[in-house]
Parts: C-alpha cells; structure tokens; sequence
C-alpha cells in the first residue's frame, strides 16, 4: 500500500474522484475499434496537424444574484441572474512533443492570441416565467424561462448555455481556422460538420475501462496515449486517455492523465489522427505545479483564457449592487404604473 | 497618444498614460489631458514624461513571458504605457487629470503653454530666448528675465569633464543671447563677454567656421530663429611671451593671428592692487599671508612713482621726500621693471632690520610670517612673473569686441588665478555705483578652483560678492564645474539658470541637485554630449534639451579655410 497526496490544491476537488460504482459506466466500451493491441501507443511526430494552428476554447460561468419573482403575494418564484463568458485562444503551430513549442533556436517565436471573447448575461427563471432585467451598461441580463423551481436548475440552465456556446464556438474555430480544436470538458451536442473538434476532461469522475484495461494507464509515458474506445449512447464517442507529463514516482498513477473525446462521425481515421495528435501536441501545452493549481491538466492557454474571461465578467461586488439596485428601480416603476 | 491610466489612482503630480498601440512617448515629451471639472469647465493639465514602460498584463511569473512571446502557449495582451510628472494646469484648479481622458501630445501653442512660454511673453514683453532643441527638434526657452538681472542672474553648469560639455554649452548659450536683441532688449546693447580660456585651446576659434557644420545642424540652428554663424565679435588674448625681446606676441599654442598678448606694467600692478592675487591659496589667508599683502600694497601705492621717460616702470621713494608727478631716478634707485625687480623691492624694505620703515611694511606681525611672505613672492616668480614687465601698456581691452576670450590654458594655476583675480575684480570696480547697463558676462569654467566650498580667497570673496549682487550690478556670472558640491554655497545659490550634463552617480545623488527629478537623476548619469538638463525659475520641472553642433570651430582642424594657403606658389 503506497500513500500519494493530490497534485491538485484541495479547493478544486481531484484529479480523480470517482464518484462509487454508480458512476461505473453499465455499458461496455468497444475497446477493439482501433484494432490494435491493448498497450500504450506512442505516436510518431507529424501527423496531418502538426501544420494547422491549435486552438482552445473555454468558458466560464458566474451566479451574480438570485433573485425571486412575485406576483400580488404569491409564492415566489426563484430566478438566477448568472454570467457566462466563452472565448477561443489560438496558438501557431509547432512542432509536436514536449518540447515543441520551444522551436529549435530558443527564440523561435510562436504565439497565442485570444480571437474570440463572449459575454452573455441569462436571467433563468422558474416556472416558465419570462423576464429580463438591465442593471446598467453591459449588464443586460437577458431571459431564460426553465421549467423547474429549484435553483440548481436555474444554475444548470446557465451552465447548459455555456456549453452550448462552446461548442458552437469551437465548431466556428474548426471551420473557419482549419484548426484543431480542444474544448474544456466533454463533448456537448455538436452540429455536424466540423470534424477537428475533441472535449478535453481534466478530472476523471468515471471509469470506462475494465481492470485489466484500465491497467495501461498507470503505464502511460508523457505523450503516450491508450488506444481509442467507443462508448456513449445515445452521442457515441471515441475516446482515449493520454499523458501530459513525466510519470511521478511520488504520486500516483493516474497523475497527469486526461480523457479526450471526439464524435464517432469524424470516423475512425480521423479519430485515430486527432488521438495522436492530441498526445503529441498537448504535452508542450501542460502547466507546472508551481504555475497552476491544477497542474498539469489545466493547459497553459486554457489558464491564461480563464483568467481573461474571469476579469471580463466584472467585479461581482459591483454586478450585485447593480442588480439590487436595478431591481428596485424596476419595482419602483411598477409601482408607478400600476 | 492614449488615455489616462484608471488602474490606478491619479494624482496632482503624477499620473501613468497607458499607450495606443499605433503611438509612442519617450521621455521628455510634453502632453496635455482636459478634464472636465464640474462648475470649473475643461482644465488642462501639462505634463512632461519622466518614464516609460511596457508589460505583459496579466502574467504573473517571470516565465510567462516565455509562454507569451516565445513558446505561444500563454495568451497575454501588451501594455506599454508612460508616467507624466505634471508641469502646468490652467486654470489653476489643481485636481488630477481624470482616469480614461484622452492624452495628446502638447503641440505648437499647447507645447509652449506646458513650458510657460506664454508667461514669459506676457505684457508684450518677449522674454523666451530659444537655448536648445527637445529630442523631437522643438525649441526650449529660457526667461531671460532670469538670466539679465530683472528677476535673478547667473548661470550654474555642472558635469563630469570631457563628456558634459559644459563649455560648448555656455558659449552655445552666449551666441543664444547674442543673436536675439530683440528679446534682450536693453539689455542687449553693449553686452560684454569675459570669457576665460582654461583647458585646451577649444575657445580660440570661436570666430572660424566650422569645416564640420553640416545642412542638418544649420537646421538645427534656423529652427531656433538663428544664423549659425562664428561669432563675429570676438577678441583674444594671450599671455606675453616670456622674453623681453619678445615683447607682444601671445604665448599660445595653435593659433598665432589675431591674438593679443597681455600682461600688466609694474605701475599697473600696483594701481590695481594685484598683488593680493599673488595670494590666493586657502592656507594663505590661515597663514596671514594676505595679511601682510594688504599692508604691502597700502604701502608700494604710497611710495610708487611713475618714472621719467620709462613707461610702466616705477620706483619707490618715501612719500615725505617727493613731489606728484614722474620722477628722475638716482644712481641708487632700484627702477622696477619686472616682478623680479619688485620682489627684490618689497624684501628690501621687508628686510630692512635697522630701518623702523620695516613696521609699516609688515604690521606687527612674526618675523616668520614675513619670511613665509617672501618665501611666496620668491616662489611666485616664476609662476606670475612673466605676466608684469614694463612697457606699453598691454592690458586687456573688453571694450575692443563683444566677447573677449582671454586665454589662460597654459599658465600655471597660480598664474591663472592671478589673472582671473585681476581681471574679475577690474570687472567688478568699474560696475561698483554704476548701475546695471551695458551688462557684463563672464564665463569662467574650473569654478570650484576660484570659489570652493571651503577657504577664503580674494578672488572667491569677489565671485560671492558678484553672486549676491552681481543682478544689481549688472555682472552675470556663467560658472561651469565639475562638481556643483565643491562650490562656494553662496555662488550656487544665487544662480537662477541651472544647468547639468553628465554627472558622476555619486555626484547626482547630492543636495545640489536637489532640482532634478529622481529620474532625471538616474538619467544624468547617462546623458550624451550635447545633451543638458536645464532648470530655470519659471518652469517648476527641469528639461532636457539638446543644442546644435557649433558653427564656429573648436579645434585648429576643424576650421574651415577659405583660401588655398599654397595659392601663387
């Protein structure tokens, strides 16, 4: 029996935290689709992306207030005034493996730029109800009726939004930048059409694998990833588990791995070309300990993206204090009215 | 140029400007913000900038930068921005420039509001001379006002030797003056120049043109409303030649025509009562030396008298025995010719143990103290001497031309003590009660050699006296140094026009230039030739301001020639 502490700081859960056996997925994965030998692959430097610019598309959501709608002294109705933000960075391309970006000659500039920054304000509310509310200039806040009357509803609402959007932005990414794309989190439901499209999943929370297949992933070495497996219906996806950096004899031996998926209509081969690709590209994008908390899962450009989109939400004191006060002018007018 | 940093908080003497992309500032560069004030209007705010900087923002380890702008992993944006020191605001509502105003670049109007050009031409009055270029080729100005006695005189010009340039600037600064009587006014006419040559022979040919001179810097001097021309008003003097029959010709080195030589007759000697410069070293006030030199010369003026038929000469007779006028010598009269006859003079009547005339010669001082003395005036023999012969009268004639360049650079320290001593005070006698017009400028480089800190000389004591009331009487002192630190406080202070070039790092850090921004400081250390930082009453932060390359020559070869000297060979 070994003891390993968490690489990732406490406040941000773990690397690995499944969730007991429920979580155990019933269905069994098609670990054959790529027909190979179940081991590590290790694939070659090049590929058809090791050209193309690779880009990451992250959002960030943010409840602002909750709120509660009322008619002549009726039972309230919960309301959830949140903020998303999705944005897109895209990096030049470089040469594949851990090192790549770092060019041959240390100076060797590539860069990366954020392209695309979106904010979206959603007033979720229960019970089906309409209604928007503007606190101030770039506070519209606007409708998002949901059927429930819980507020985890209303979060999961705003929460579906923003995967939403970062899928459209993603596919948007793929078509009009030739890029390959990565997107923070599993797949949501994709248009077809984009086929450069792969979900990025930091944290493990299920299991795919049986035992004796889940065994290769504790032989994983930085850049190596397992064969591919289909699972997931009714969205069936391929995916596969990769390394981002050096096995740690101190920790343990999931460390550093992360599942990546991709629709099953991108087709096999182009499965089997994003797979390597990702483990030969993202190695090169992997955070130190010392630089995230969530090293080495949450990509370097992802962090930098975040921080971004985080800022670009604004100060949550000040956004509160709006809302309270929007809210009461907007009480005061119906007053008024009425 | 971009806006006004709302990050973090302005204040009434600084705010930080954060950059266009499509623009730039560097240092020195004057803008201006409007900020609405309620129930006030738009005021302006006038600042000069002191620094610039640029960052990644949002990075937060030094390797990020390696992420940003080599690796292309971390998505960082570029923030250049300047910080401004205040200068002006008008109207005078002192609030601080507001966060996300527009900054411009102070231009045309604008610009000389920021150097209160404006309120140097108040009331029809023009009193802004153009003395140097910023960086981006505008004129800076002085207030003459503070230069000619109105409101303050005197220049102080500091800076390491060889690099600072100090001279070139006080004579750049002279042409300054010299070209624009319109702005002068009254004070123009008659304007005298003493300009003592110390080191080298930079200022002998101040009166050629530069063979050097390009188009670019004759531009230089069009845009400050200048001809770059020689100074065309110029005499020079050199020391006599040691030998008799050598009488006239300058002792000097590369430049032989048009140079005067001057020296003293013994008669003039003792008219001006020279001899108190003989001693001019600290110790020799400690030593009560000039004591005994006062005493001296209250008698040699008693008993000196002209003699018959030998211009310049004199001989000493006791007063009770004589009448007014030129005397015929007798066989034992010991006639004066040189410093030497002098000095065997004085140490005959010093010496004199029988004679009781020997207490009016010394006072009651020790018997060491007057061998001390003439230990000294034997010592100075070879130092001063060449410089007091009999003859025509070869003194130095400041009326001649407007500047008079008197050059110095190969006489012993001693020697050029003298002459500066000499030369000061005759300056000084003849403005005493006379009122402040024509002015007179006197340049005098090695400052800290005729006022230093600490001692007492006579020369020091008319150089402090000329600080102190050199506005009211109309003398403008032009001092350059090496090192502010080493001057007569009372010197310093008194000088209005602040100048430096580049300082010593230690140097800088002192009280003296206590005028200078922090960051002027630092740059100070690393200003070109040809660059200075000018303080002046006026404008409450110092400029940097570059001045042109001169048209006249510095040197013997880089004067131009007009005509082919081997032509009819």
């Amino acid at each position: 029996m070994r003891i390993t502490v968490e690489a990732w700081a406490p406040d941000y859960g773990g690397e690995v935290d499944l969730r007991g056996p429920d979580d155990l997925t019933v269905e069994r994965p098609d670990t054959a689709c790529e027909s190979r030998p179940w081991g590590p692959v290790a694939p070659e430097a090049g590929g058809e992306f090791s050209a193309r610019p690779v880009g990451f598309v992250d959002g960030t959501r943010r409840v602002d207030a909750r709120l509660f709608l009322s008619d002549n002294g009726s039972a309230p109705i919960p309301g959830v005034a949140g903020s998303v933000g999705v944005g897109a960075v895209v990096c030049d391309a470089a040469t594949p493996g851990v090192n790549g970006r770092k060019g041959p000659e240390w100076w060797d500039r590539k860069t990366a730029q954020i392209t695309e920054l979106r904010l979206i304000r959603f007033l979720a509310t229960g019970g089906g109800q309409r209604a928007a509310i503007s606190a101030g200039p770039g506070l519209e806040y606007q409708s998002l009726p949901v059927n429930g009357q819980s507020v985890d509803e209303m979060v999961s609402a705003v929460h579906n939004q923003m995967r939403a959007r970062e899928a459209e932005l993603a596919q948007d990414l793929a078509q009009r930048d030739d890029a390959l794309v990565f997107i923070d989190g599993p797949l949501a439901v994709m248009r077809p059409g984009a086929t450069t499209v792969v979900g990025f999943i930091k944290a493990h929370h299920a299991r795919y694998l049986e035992d004796a297949e889940e065994a290769v992933l504790g032989e994983l070495g930085c850049g190596e990833r397992t064969p591919l497996f289909g699972f997931g219906e009714p969205r069936p996806r391929y995916s596969w588990y990769l390394r981002l950096c050096a096995r740690d004899a101190a920790l343990h031996a999931w460390h550093g791995l992360v599942r990546c998926e991709t629709p099953v209509q991108v087709g096999l081969d182009r499965a089997v070309s994003l797979a390597d690709a990702s483990a030969a590209i993202l190695p090169a994008f992997a955070s130190l300990p010392h630089w995230d908390a969530r090293a080495p899962q949450n990509l370097v450009p992802v962090a930098g993206l975040e921080k971004r989109l985080r800022h670009l939400l604004g100060d949550r004191d000040l956004v509160y204090r709006m809302i309270r006060s929007a809210a009461k002018r907007y009480n005061g007018e119906g007053v008024e009215v009425g | 140029m971009g806006l006004v940093l709302g990050s973090e908080a302005t204040s009434t003497q600084e705010f930080r400007v954060v950059l266009h992309e499509d623009e730039y500032l560097q240092l020195d560069d004057l803008v201006v913000v409007n900020t609405p004030v309620p129930k006030v209007g738009a005021v302006a705010t006038y600042g000069v900038v002191t620094e610039t900087s640029s960052r990644y923002e949002g990075t937060t380890f030094e390797s990020d930068t390696f992420r940003v702008a080599v690796e292309g992993t971390l998505p960082a944006e570029k923030s250049r921005t300047a910080t401004i020191q205040i200068v002006r605001v008008i109207p005078e509502t002192w609030i601080a420039p507001d966060a996300g105003q527009a900054v411009y670049r102070a231009a045309g109007t604008e610009r000389e509001k920021a150097l209160y050009v404006d309120e140097m031409r108040q009331a029809g009055r023009d009193r802004a001379l153009p003395v140097g270029l910023t960086r981006d080729g505008e004129p800076v100005w002085v207030d003459v006002d503070f230069f000619d006695g109105t409101k303050g005189a005197h220049m102080s010009i500091s800076g390491v030797s060889g690099v600072a340039t100090k001279t070139s600037y006080a004579l750049f600064f002279l042409r300054c003056l010299t070209s624009h009587p319109e702005i002068l006014g009254p004070s123009a006419r008659n304007l005298r120049v003493l300009v003592f040559n110390v080191k080298g022979e930079d200022l002998l040919f101040i009166d050629k043109p530069n063979a050097r001179f390009t188009d670019d810097d004759a531009a230089k001097w069009t845009r400050l409303g200048m001809e770059p021309k020689p100074f065309p008003s110029v005499s020079f003097w050199g020391p006599a030649m040691e030998r008799k029959d050598s009488e006239g010709i300058a002792d000097t080195g590369a430049r032989s025509d048009g140079i005067e030589a001057f020296r003293w007759t013994p008669l003039e000697f003792i008219q001006d009562g020279l001899l108190q410069f003989v001693f001019t070293e600290p110790t020799d006030v400690r030593q009560q030396l000039t004591f005994v030199a006062e005493r001296v010369l209250s008698q040699l003026q008693r008993w000196a008298c002209e003699v018959t038929g030998r211009p310049g000469c004199v001989l000493l007779r006791d007063p009770v025995d004589r009448l007014e006028g030129p005397v015929t010598p007798r066989p034992d009269d010991h006639v004066i010719e040189t410093f030497g006859d002098f000095v065997e003079a004085i140490r005959s009547k010093l010496e004199d143990e029988d004679d009781f005339d020997a207490r009016d010669w010394t006072g009651r001082v020790a018997g060491g103290t007057v061998a001390a003395f003439l230990r000294r005036l034997y010592g100075a023999i070879p130092r001063i001497g060449r410089l007091v012969r009999a003859g025509e009268t070869r003194r130095i004639d400041r009326m001649k031309e407007a500047i008079t360049v008197v050059d110095i650079h190969r006489l012993h320290d001693a020697a050029q003590r003298f002459v500066v001593g000499a030369l000061v005070a005759e300056v000084h006698r003849e403005k005493e009660g006379k009122g402040r017009f024509p002015l007179t400028a006197i340049v005098l480089d090695e400052l800290n050699k005729y006022a230093p800190r600490e001692g007492w000389s006579p020369i020091a004591d008319t150089l402090v006296d000329i600080a102190q009331r050199g506005r009211s009487l109309g003398i403008l002192l032009i001092g350059a140094q090496q090192s502010a630190s080493r001057i007569d406080p009372d010197v310093l202070s008194n000088a209005s026009i602040r100048v430096a070039g580049r300082l010593d790092a230690a140097e800088a850090e002192r009280a003296e230039y206590g005028w200078m921004l922090p960051s002027t400081k630092a740059r100070a250390r690393l200003l070109k030739p040809g660059t200075m930082v000018l303080s002046q009453p006026s404008i409450p932060a110092p400029t940097v301001l570059e001045f042109p390359y001169p048209p006249w020559a510095t040197r013997p070869e880089e004067e131009a020639t007009t005509s082919d000297p081997f032509e009819g060979i």
